[in-house]
């Protein structure tokens, strides 16, 4: 008799351990029913049962992911559009870009990551001697840490540093800037040394030996950075030094301004490591800024707005400063726009003086599972600029499709008509897995 | 035909009701707040588990995963979520008045205001502090003054019904309504509304943990009543209250837990 009573008691438990799983599927999947929700009142506190949670962090493992990027961009040529250029002048551009994590845990937070990432090409964009897939390493680094004072990452990694959302001065690391048209794109990182030291929340100093270009210990870049709280402010003061070159110096900050969120970047260098185009005599010649302090400067406010739910509307915008950048349009030269293509020297929005840019998004919206943008950016000085309108939409948990319409204006010979196009029509698919 | 003795029993009876009646929702809605403020705040460090399953109408089911860890004492927390496989390594720092989000992909510190939403759901930091009904609300008045309060059962449980509006700029919703148990005033269910007034979400707190007196909310459903069809169910599991070094509380670390 016990024996049956025991069995019974064991299938009972057995039968609720089974179906408890499914209580949480039954309450998504009904209408709530206050009086069942709320019967049985003894249910409704128990004691606290502590257990030892396993953080992931503290444990074996090996993780693959990953994401998968489709990328297709139509140019509309603006002499096409104005019916004066033939229809080979539009341009379609498409690539599929995959990024493939992996990601190894041992006990005590040392971890090794590596995004291997693979871009394939339609061989109509390739070069006939050039293969369809492009291969990259964007990081491989190993992380460890001294009882959790001092961390270490080593190998290739990502880094940015600085507080503005689309230009930062005083990420003096990074090679590749970021993409207008793929904001949240995964870069590619700079091989290197890190060492961080967080002093709590409030404070930390961070060390990072660039070792990009380095045949021996004098061709290392370095960089140096603190960051301290003083209030709801967080600042920044970073140094960046290489041999034979031109120092920089950095202050950034983070602050509640007039009721947003403001960020500010400010770089100062004696001169300057970057050429430019300069007029010596009748001819063009490439010389860098030298004998003089140039500031760069980032100013941002962003603030999120209510409407109907929380945070449901973004607006960010931006003003940068580029005391290296020309402060006339050279591109109405066309010597000097010859020269500037061939002589590599272009980086798109950061070609004059003065830009501004504002990104506005509104969650939830045309429907609950998409979100619209609008992102603009304008160069100041020859008054060109892209404004992008943007939809997300997701289709289900991992997937998501995201059209766009990119309009560029302003002069013929400005930045932003360098390429031609007067419009562009965006459509990326991305997967994650 | 009632004697004078009879009339006067009447007139005592319904004095006492109504005295009765009095006292029970003679509650002052302050100090609801001030108790369930207090109740809810746990005076130990707080590691667990959290899930939210999320039911749309139009996109199905989501499940969000997140590594909590909090030093209740100094509103302090990190958390780091663990899936899906899209936000798998984001993560949030708070500590007093300042909030920083890590976005993995970009492998930036965004130092933001508290408001932000967490990985795209309603929820913000706000949720997981302890709460801060004292601070941010204050009882919405009748006509004549009192406190708007009564006395109901939310199924068979005897609660409070308090009707409480902001009383800061800085607030979620602008309007709420609290049944609050009456025998320790722990709520069971809060309706958030907007400042248009219209009804957004019904927020179902389904069960608690106690430990030395004090609560965490370990199950709760949130109904959206904006978008019929949407529900997310919230689940806190694997809690431990291990004391937690103070270095768990960095930019490092949150760094070194993301991918």
């Amino acid at each position: 008799m016990i024996s049956f009573l025991r069995l019974l008691s064991l299938s009972l438990v057995t039968f609720f351990v089974l179906v408890s799983p499914a209580c949480g599927e039954n309450l998504l999947d009904q209408v709530p029913d206050e009086s069942a929700l709320f019967a049985d009142e003894s249910s409704l506190v128990t004691s606290a049962n502590p257990g030892e949670i396993a953080v992931f962090g503290d444990q074996h493992s090996v993780a693959f992911s990953g994401r998968l990027d489709s990328f297709s961009t139509y140019g509309v040529n603006r002499q096409w559009l104005a019916g004066t250029g033939s229809f080979a002048s539009n341009v379609l551009l498409t690539y599929t870009q995959a990024d493939l994590f992996l990601d190894v845990r041992l006990p005590k937070g040392v971890k090794a990551f590596a995004d291997v990432s693979l871009t394939n090409l339609p061989a109509a964009v390739s070069t006939a001697s050039a293969s369809t897939v492009a291969f990259d390493i964007k990081e491989m680094f190993i992380d460890f840490n001294l009882d959790r004072s001092i961390y270490v990452r080593t190998g290739k990694q990502f880094i940015q540093w600085g507080r503005a959302y689309f230009w930062n001065p005083v990420d003096f690391i990074n090679r590749e800037q970021r993409n207008f048209f793929n904001l949240n794109a995964v870069r590619s990182g700079v091989y290197g040394v890190r060492v961080h030291a967080p002093f709590g929340q409030d404070h930390n100093a961070y060390l990072f030996i660039d070792m990009t270009n380095a045949n021996n210990l004098d061709d290392f870049a370095f960089l140096a950075r603190a960051d301290w709280l003083m209030g709801a402010t967080e600042i920044g003061s970073s140094v960046w030094g290489a041999n034979q070159k031109t120092f920089s110096y950095g202050l950034d900050f983070s602050s509640p301004l007039w009721g947003f969120d403001g960020s500010g970047e400010l770089v100062l260098s004696y001169g300057s490591n970057q050429n430019k185009i300069v007029e010596s005599g009748s001819s063009l010649v490439l010389a860098s800024t030298q004998g003089q302090w140039i500031p760069v400067a980032v100013l941002g406010l962003s603030r999120q707005l209510h409407w109907e739910r929380p945070n449901r509307i973004n607006l960010r915008a931006e003003l940068f400063y580029n005391g290296d950048g020309y402060g006339d349009n050279i591109l109405l030269r066309a010597d000097k726009k010859a020269l500037l293509i061939a002589s590599g020297l272009y980086r798109a929005n950061y070609l004059s003086k003065l830009y501004g840019a504002a990104f506005v998004s509104v969650s939830e919206f045309p429907g609950r599972s998409s979100s619209l943008s609008f992102n603009l950016i304008q160069n100041a000085i020859d008054g060109s600029g892209i404004a992008v309108l943007g939809l997300n939409q997701s289709i289900t948990d991992g997937f998501q499709m995201s059209p766009s319409l990119a309009l560029y204006y302003g002069d013929a010979s400005s930045e932003y008509l360098l390429s031609g196009y007067s419009l562009a029509f965006i459509v990326q698919a991305l997967l994650t897995f | 035909m009632q004697s004078p003795r009879m009339k006067l029993w009447l007139v005592l009876v319904l004095i006492l009701f109504t005295h009765i009646k009095a006292s029970a929702t003679d509650v002052v809605v302050k100090d609801v707040l001030r108790t369930l403020d207090g109740l809810r705040k746990i005076h130990e460090d707080v590691t667990a588990k959290v899930q939210m399953a999320m039911r749309d109408a139009e996109q199905g089911d989501k499940l969000i995963e997140a590594v909590y860890f909090a030093k209740d004492l100094d509103d302090t927390f990190l958390m780091v979520m663990t899936k899906p496989e899209s936000e798998k390594g984001n993560g949030y720092l708070k500590s007093g008045k300042n909030f920083w989000m890590y976005r993995r992909n970009t492998r930036t510190f965004q130092h933001v205001g508290r408001s932000e939403s967490i990985s795209g759901t309603d929820a913000n930091a706000g949720d997981f502090e302890a709460p801060k009904y004292e601070l941010q609300y204050t009882a919405a008045k009748e006509p004549d003054g009192k406190e708007r309060v009564s006395e109901e059962l939310l199924s068979k449980v005897p609660v409070y019904k308090i009707e409480i509006v902001s009383s800061v700029p800085d607030v979620d919703y602008p309007k709420k309504i609290l049944w609050v148990r009456q025998d320790n005033y722990l709520p069971l269910k809060e309706q958030s509304f907007s400042l248009s007034g219209t009804l957004m979400n019904t927020q179902y707190y389904l069960k608690y943990s106690e430990i030395n007196g004090h609560y965490i909310a370990v199950k709760q459903l949130v109904v959206d009543e904006f978008e019929k069809g949407n529900k997310t169910l919230w689940d806190i599991t694997d809690i431990s209250f291990k004391k937690l070094p103070d270095e768990t509380f960095s930019k490092a670390y949150l760094e070194n837990l993301s991918k």
